[in-house]
């Protein structure tokens, strides 16, 4: 077998291998879910009484917990991958800027969690800093290279991808901005009237812009990629994360604007109709998929999309026909099916996916150097294995089940706890065995060098 | 008359197609199916690749002056797709279904970041460069279409 030339690749000019190391998404993958576990903890010794009310501060460390901790890590982290595969771009010095964006983004993290668990407001300020340095950085960096690469690339070829991840960061700057400016009033320093409107701004910016917008964007290169399936219409790429971002951007409008007010619900119903719309489409295109192979990732965006669609029918469904025992619970309910049933699904099937595209990618980039070691090469099954990814889809099942149990019937919270703390340990686990493995047969390769 | 972006893309297309059919039928054990949906694809791919090395990568490198770069990394992962086809004839001949639908997604992973790479770059770079593209684009549709 012989050594192909090893290419002398211009990377300046065109972005072929611009992968940044595989440590860079891995540092934000294996951290995240001790989050998760962190909660389970959390649920555990804070007991039954925790489920009184989204507004108690017991509520947002876990709240906070899991969309800063969890959901946004595994984003920032994927988003390093993401666009050099999916538009070319990479970011600069990327080792650096990872280590730096997910240190203050993590201690930052953990600092806000504790600070609302002991209700400590030095402990929030503190987290209040780290976090805007480390969004701010993270943003600007971005930014800089999205920027940059506009001026480059004048091919009319249109990428809804990067567009849609474009405005979801713009998203993701409003919602850290309304965060801080929840935060300044614990400094004493009222810059705005606080109330639930507010905090709801903030979480709708949070969940229905940047969260749903980067699932968009994922979703419309990842189901033709993956599953070859076909791609979504066009207006709906072109248009359909637009009129989210309007719909969001008219939000603030309904806030100031006194005689606006009556739009607030309305514009909240359409947000859902369009993520709906979204999920309508993403389900025909995933049922006209040519790959027929059902996986676990398939079965994550069919239990994400029903648990959106439910999501939206309870907060349509007129509050007189819905009984007590939901009625008085649900804030919670509606938030409970839309994060932990919609958004946690959708990003563990991308995880399932990922995390063993990304380790082949790796090593099969190191091996365009010596293409024997091609040979050695571990395929995506080894990496993941599908029973492994199996056992992960019926522990979120479970868990999502007894969570919305736990939701109205309090008692059953250790029953919660100890699902939690399996199906994240699992999760763990998997995105550690498949960065060992990395390791393993990168090493071999070298060898072989 | 469709560009070199379309016309490659939408064979990138029908070789994804073919191929999820043959895979199909190795889930399904169908054997005899997936033996005849696997040879279409092989001879698909094979065209494909063929027609980028002789055709469209020699008129890239003339063009830009680039002999080294780009293509040179799309030729290698040309090879390393080849050795993976490879891998699935044996598996094809053993009838392991297990071991096929591994190497399958693994094909299918390297296909689909090789694609997106010529259809965001490559394709669209040579195409800007060249000053003969129905030319090209015409010779591309003739190998494609020879067998
Ligand atoms: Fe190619
Ligand atoms: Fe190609």
């Amino acid at each position: 077998m012989g050594k192909i030339k090893p290419p002398v690749t211009s990377t300046n000019q065109l972005s072929f291998t611009g992968l940044p190391p595989i440590d860079v998404p891995f540092r934000y993958f294996i951290s995240a879910p001790l989050f998760a576990i962190a909660v389970a903890l959390m649920i555990f010794f804070i007991g039954d009484h925790l489920w009184i009310s989204r507004w108690q501060s017991e509520m947002l460390a876990i709240t906070h917990a899991f969309t800063l901790g969890f959901i946004a890590s595994i984003m920032l982290g994927a988003l390093f991958q993401l666009l050099p595969v999916t538009a070319g771009i990479s970011i600069g010095k990327p080792r650096l800027v990872a280590g730096i964006c997910h240190s203050l983004h993590t201690v930052g993290s953990v600092l806000l969690i504790l600070g609302f668990l002991l209700n400590d407001h030095l402990l929030q300020r503190m987290a209040a800093v780290l976090l805007a340095l480390g969004f701010t950085l993270y943003l600007s960096i971005f930014g800089y290279f999205l920027f940059k690469n506009k001026l480059k690339n004048n091919s009319s070829y249109t990428n809804y991808t990067l567009s849609t991840i474009k405005l979801a960061l713009l998203a993701l700057f409003i919602t850290v901005c309304l965060g801080l400016l929840l935060q300044t009033r614990v400094i004493g320093l009222s810059l705005i009237v606080w109330d639930k409107d507010f905090t709801n701004l903030h979480a709708t910016w949070g969940l229905n812009g940047w969260v749903a917008l980067l699932i968009m964007a994922i979703s419309f290169q990842v189901l033709p990629m993956f599953h070859v399936a076909p791609e979504f219409p066009l207006w709906v790429k072109r248009y359909l994360p637009r009129i989210v971002f309007a719909t969001l951007i008219a939000l603030f409008a309904a806030k100031f604007i006194t005689t606006l007010y009556f739009l607030n619900d309305y514009l909240h119903y359409l947000l859902l109709t369009l993520n709906c719309v979204f999920i309508i489409y993403l389900l025909k295109t995933l049922h006209n998929r040519k790959r027929k192979i059902t996986d676990s990732t398939v079965n994550y965006w069919r239990l994400g999309a029903t648990n959106l669609i439910v999501c939206s029918l309870l907060f349509i469904i007129p509050e007189q026909m819905l009984p007590l025992v939901i009625l008085q619970k649900l804030p919670i309910l509606l938030a409970v099916l839309f994060i932990f049933g919609y958004v946690v699904s959708i990003l563990q099937g991308m995880l399932l996916k990922i995390l063993p595209f990304l380790v082949f990618t790796h090593l099969q980039q190191r091996c365009m150097v010596n293409f024997s070691a091609m040979q050695a090469l571990p395929n995506m099954h080894d990496i993941l294995i599908k029973r492994h990814g199996q056992i992960q889809f019926l522990l979120h099942t479970s868990t999502l089940i007894i969570l919305l149990i736990t939701v109205l019937f309090p008692q059953l919270y250790w029953l919660l706890a100890s699902l939690l703390l399996a199906e994240f340990t699992w999760l763990s686990l998997l995105i550690i065995k498949a960065y060992m493995l990395y390791r393993q047969h990168n090493n071999k390769i070298s060898q072989l060098l | 008359m469709s560009t070199i972006v379309e016309f490659m893309t939408s064979k990138h297309r029908e070789c994804d197609d073919i191929f999820s059919e043959a895979e199909s039928a190795v889930a399904k054990e169908n054997w005899d199916e997936a033996t005849i949906k696997w040879q279409a694809f092989t001879d698909e791919l094979e065209l494909h690749l063929q027609a980028e090395e002789t055709i469209l990568f020699p008129q890239f490198e003339q063009a830009t002056g680039m002999t080294a770069g780009p293509t040179q990394v799309m030729r290698m992962e040309h090879e390393q797709m080849r050795a993976l086809v490879n891998d699935l004839n044996k598996d094809l001949i053993d009838n392991n279904k297990i071991s096929f639908l591994g190497n399958s997604e693994t094909l299918m992973v390297l296909m689909q970041q090789h694609n997106m790479k010529e259809e965001m770059m490559l394709y669209p770079m040579t195409e800007q460069h060249l000053p003969n593209v129905t030319e090209v684009s015409n010779a591309l549709r003739q190998h494609c279409h020879s067998s």
